[in-house]
């Protein structure tokens, strides 16, 4: 049993009031001469005890009345009781409308979020002349459209009229947080809060249990339909390559799930590019089953591609479509990171081996894109290494790292952070920096555990190439042969490489070539320098084909990349260049066309992005500079609400909640759920009781 | 009690209370029995004589119980019969002077006094005594046989005789009787049936017993001394005096009882026992009613805010039937 006003049992002490009322007149007795005791003598002999025992049954229920008027007025309240006579004080009444994308399954009478908001505005009419209503509309945040609490009910309904239905998951204990604050914030003590949801979701992840310090608010959770609704949704896209190039085939697979625990289910899938139906499959689904189904697809042309993978609408129809976008690259991109320090310590002397004086960098520019225009098959940009920001670390490309130096710490994390991501990264180390050697970060990157600089006094070539591997599978003998030839004077000695990872050896022993996974990315690892100091290699005809095969391999290496699965309600980030961002006219357009302002961050690296905030819609939403969209990206519903199956209502946690049914007479369910709350109706009958059976007593006396 | 309202002051002088404001005993007794027979309207004399004097015409106005019907039938005229006025009875009151006669006290008598008049905002004097309640009727019915002719003694008791007045008729015994009556104070404990055995042994004539007392006694040892004196042939009146507080036990809180003769003490709620109380107090009076009347003694239960008229009345029916 809780106290809605806790304060008032300090009352309590007053139940001593009989007790000393009794006390002080045992000892104010008259005393008074009495012409004979014959009879009050005998009298009192045989019933003093029953006297005695009356008397104390009398103090007992005099103290008992006092108590129990105490009781009833600290509202006392009991957790699933039946009991008449509820409190009329006016209280706080918050009414929580659950607006998840759930809610928007198709009833026999409009949607389940229809239905909620008729019983929201029931429970607006069933408040007091003077509580204080409010009103919560929530899914993933909560909001509150009334700035605070209103008497006037019909504000209360305008409010409950102009709740729309999102596309996000449920959030009830955040729902009920922001009841709480409301609650904590009124002129009013304690509170109802009704929780109006469907309760479809697995809502227990989501509940922590009511706050300790407010007992006297009771938690109604009302289900807006209690049927078993049979639900199919799309869940995810998944793309295996991360760069596409125009004639290819890559296989987009799709993940559906039947939620329905009963029925197994046929329905045709398709898959729309570009608003043409580019492929469809019929899926068969046995109860509570996932699969995945397969559309092999290519483009001829590269950009990019609004996809949606879709299926025919059920009740719940938001999580039938899933959108995504597929860039189709013309070229790979490619950032040339060079490391300078050490660079231009020793490029006079590099410049004296070679006689040309042009570092590694130059070599793998010219290999890259010999012709120095924009329409090459590498889109090449070269970065000095500390200038190395997010938006220069291609997300579909390779970075090319060569001779690299003492990163700053915040960059390294950076390039750490891409390739445990899935991207590619290319290192020559020839020239590093040798403090490199001792900073456990950067050998775990390149995959060693110690390395030395050593000159080939041999002067060897290559040797043991791993002739399966892509870099060299498309090398004939005679190519790899030539590659052999090649003299390597300076190189970097590595130790602690995985034997298989090693693509090829320097003519020592030493690993000369070898890549390793990080998280989803790779790394490919050269033991010299592209210069001339470091080997004759840029002079080799098999200069140009080696780096070409290793920079595709790794621009298409990895395992299959999720796409980016933006969820409608988060924040939805543009991968736009900085020098669109910079202009001041950008808007963003929603999946509607409605325009939107962005808002735009800069990242501790002083770079630039533009946020769509709270995306509310599924769909396309494009970053426009006046009318050239810079960017486009994609907000998909959260699956999470997806299964509808029916489960059992969360009340574990939450001392003074109960459920009120919806099924039957939803009204007279809401008052005997409100009314068995508070007991002090119960308590004025006792004390009333006590009285009066303390006034016949005395009486019968 | 058609009486009662043929005049206020008659009433007036009926009410123990305000006869007891009165100073002198004489005059209480005279208020009091005259004040009866002013609401009477007819004489308390006649007919006690027996010795007939002469006869006189009938005139308009007599009683026609005292036409002599003998006369009418040899003379054909209504005469009357005159009689000479003699005494013809011995009366002896017993009063009891015991310490519950006391009650209630003085202190109690102001304390209930005040309390009526909070409650009926009335000017009243406080309540009677019931040794001066008893001490007022003795002397109402002094004066009244002394007015009658009649032989009277009063003999004062407690645990025995404290005082005896032998019976005479004269003016003068009036006076005595009034005086010690005046100056009775409430004695020791009671013991009724040894004064009565004594008293019934010293009367040698047969007369009228009257026994003015609260009876606080073992009722079976106080019939055994009522019955020696109807064994002697004695008319035996008792007039049991009681307060109303003795009847109801009209007290609210809880009380500590002090017994005016032993001394006892008892500490009691007395809202609890009244009920059981009034019972056996009523059963006490039933038994003690039922026992006189078996034994052909007059009981009367007088309780001290009664009127006196009720034992006069009652003392001259008794009077009346003994001729």
């Amino acid at each position: 049993m809780g106290f809605l006003n806790s304060i008032f049992l300090i009352g309590l002490t007053a139940a001593a009031i009989p007790v000393i009322i009794h006390l002080l007149n045992r000892r104010r007795i008259r005393k008074i001469k009495f012409s004979s005791l014959t009879f009050l003598s005998e009298i009192a002999r045989s019933r003093m005890r029953n006297i005695n025992l009356r008397r104390l049954l009398i103090l007992v229920l005099r103290t008992l009345a006092v108590v129990f008027i105490v009781i009833a007025f600290a509202r006392p309240t009991l957790r699933g009781g039946a009991f008449l006579l509820a409190g009329k004080a006016p209280k706080n009444v918050v009414v929580c409308l659950d607006a998840s994308f759930s809610m928007g399954v198709d009833l026999e009478k409009g949607t389940a979020f229809t239905a909620a908001k008729d019983i929201a505005k029931a429970v607006v009419d069933e408040a007091g002349r003077h509580d204080a209503l409010n009103v919560v509309v929530f899914a993933d945040g909560a909001a509150t459209p009334l700035d605070r609490g209103v008497r006037n009910k019909s504000l209360a309904k305008s409010a409950i009229d102009g709740a729309k239905l999102t596309a996000e998951a449920t959030s009830i204990q955040r729902a009920i947080d922001t009841a709480y604050d409301i609650i904590d914030h009124s002129d009013l003590s304690g509170g109802e809060i009704y929780v109006i949801s469907d309760f479809r979701f697995n809502a227990d992840s989501t509940l922590t249990g009511q706050r300790k310090d407010r007992r006297d608010v009771r938690v109604f959770f009302v289900p807006v339909y209690e049927d078993e609704v049979d639900n199919v949704s799309i869940d995810r896209v998944l793309v295996p390559r991360k760069l596409l190039r125009s004639g290819e085939v890559i296989r987009v697979a799709v993940d559906v799930t039947n939620h329905s625990p009963q029925n197994p289910v046929s329905f045709p899938l398709e898959l729309v590019v570009g608003g043409n139906r580019k492929a469809e499959k019929v899926v068969d689904l046995a109860p509570s089953a996932s699969g995945t189904v397969t559309f092999p697809i290519s483009f001829n042309d590269w950009g990019t591609y609004r996809c949606r993978a879709s299926k025919s609408h059920d009740r719940l129809a938001v999580d039938d479509d899933r959108y995504f976008l597929l860039e189709v690259s013309k070229s790979v991109p490619v950032t040339l990171v060079r490391g300078m320090k050490r660079l231009d310590e020793d490029v006079e002397r590099a410049g004296a081996l070679d006689g040309s004086g042009h570092a590694g960098y130059f070599y793998l520019e010219k290999a890259l894109n010999p012709r120095g225009t924009a329409e090459g098959e590498f889109a090449v940009t070269t970065i000095d290494e500390n200038a190395l920001t997010a938006a220069s670390l291609p997300a579909q490309g390779v970075v090319v790292w060569t001779d690299p130096q003492q990163m700053e710490s915040k960059r390294f994390n950076l390039l750490e952070r891409y390739v445990a991501r899935g991207g590619a990264l290319m290192v020559f180390l020839g020239n590093s920096d040798r403090r490199l050697w001792q900073d456990a970060r950067f050998l775990g990157l390149v995959g060693m555990r110690a390395a030395t600089e050593r000159t080939n006094q041999s002067r060897t070539g290559y040797t043991s190439f791993q002739k399966g591997h892509p870099v060299f599978s498309i090398f004939n003998e005679e190519e790899l042969e030539m590659l052999a030839r090649t003299r390597v004077r300076r190189y970097i000695a590595a130790r602690g490489v995985a034997p298989d990872s090693v693509l090829a050896y320097v003519g020592g022993g030493d690993p000369a070539l070898w890549e390793c996974s990080r998280g989803k990315g790779k790394v490919l690892v050269f033991a010299a320098t592209p210069d001339l100091r470091g080997s004759d290699i840029p002079l080799s005809p098999m200069f140009l084909p080696l780096v070409h095969t290793s920079v595709s391999y790794l621009a298409s290496a990895g395992g299959a990349q999720r796409h980016p699965d933006h969820r409608v309600g988060r924040q939805l980030v543009f991968d736009a260049p900085a020098a669109a961002l910079a202009a001041s006219q950008l808007v963003i357009r929603d999946p509607d066309g409605t325009p939107v302002r962005p808002l735009l961050f800069e990242t501790p690296l002083g770079e630039l992005q533009a946020i769509c905030e709270h995306p509310d819609k599924v769909g396309f939403y494009r970053l426009m500079r006046d009318t050239t969209a810079v960017a486009e990206a994609v907000a998909n519903a959260d699956t999470r609400e997806s299964n509808i199956s029916v489960r059992a209502i969360p009340e574990g946690g939450f001392e003074t909640a109960s459920v009120v049914s919806t099924g039957g007479d939803f009204l007279r369910n809401l008052q005997a759920a409100r009314q068995g709350r508070e007991i002090f109706g119960l308590f004025i009958l006792l004390a009333a009781a006590a009285l009066v059976a303390e006034s016949l007593l005395s009486r019968t006396a | 009690m058609a009486y009662l309202r043929k005049g206020t002051r008659s009433i007036r002088y009926l009410d123990p209370a305000v006869v007891s404001k009165l100073q002198n005993m004489e005059l209480k007794a005279r208020m009091i029995v005259e004040g009866y027979i002013a609401g009477l309207h007819r004489s308390p004399y006649h007919g006690f004589s027996v010795e007939f004097a002469e006869y006189r015409q009938y005139m308009q106005g007599d009683n026609i119980k005292t036409i002599d019907w003998k006369v009418y039938g040899k003379t054909d005229r209504t005469y009357v019969k005159l009689f000479e006025e003699e005494t013809n009875l011995i009366g002896v009151i017993l009063l009891d002077k015991s310490g519950s006669m006391g009650y209630p006290t003085e202190e109690e008598a102001k304390e209930r006094e005040r309390s009526v008049r909070r409650r009926d905002r009335a000017d009243r004097p406080p309540p009677l005594d019931k040794l001066t309640y008893g001490s007022l009727l003795a002397a109402s019915l002094a004066y009244l046989m002394i007015r009658q002719q009649d032989a009277v003694g009063l003999c004062l008791f407690d645990e025995k005789i404290r005082t005896l007045i032998p019976h005479r008729s004269v003016r003068k015994q009036l006076f005595h009787i009034l005086q010690k009556l005046e100056d009775v104070q409430p004695g020791e404990r009671t013991s009724i049936s040894p004064a009565l055995h004594e008293i019934a042994e010293r009367m040698k004539r047969r007369g009228l017993v009257v026994l003015i007392s609260d009876l606080m006694d073992d009722p079976d040892e106080l019939i055994r001394g009522l019955k020696h004196f109807r064994h002697r042939q004695h008319e035996v009146i008792v007039f049991h005096i009681l307060d109303p507080r003795e009847v109801d036990l009209d007290y609210r809180d809880a009380v500590e009882f002090q017994d005016m003769e032993s001394g006892r003490r008892l500490r009691v709620e007395p809202a609890f026992l009244r009920q059981q109380y009034a019972a056996d107090v009523r059963g006490w009076i039933d038994k003690l009613n039922r026992d006189c009347r078996n034994h052909q003694i007059d009981y009367n239960l007088l309780r001290t805010d009664m009127p006196y008229d009720q034992a006069l009345t009652a003392y001259l029916g008794k009077r009346q039937r003994m001729g």
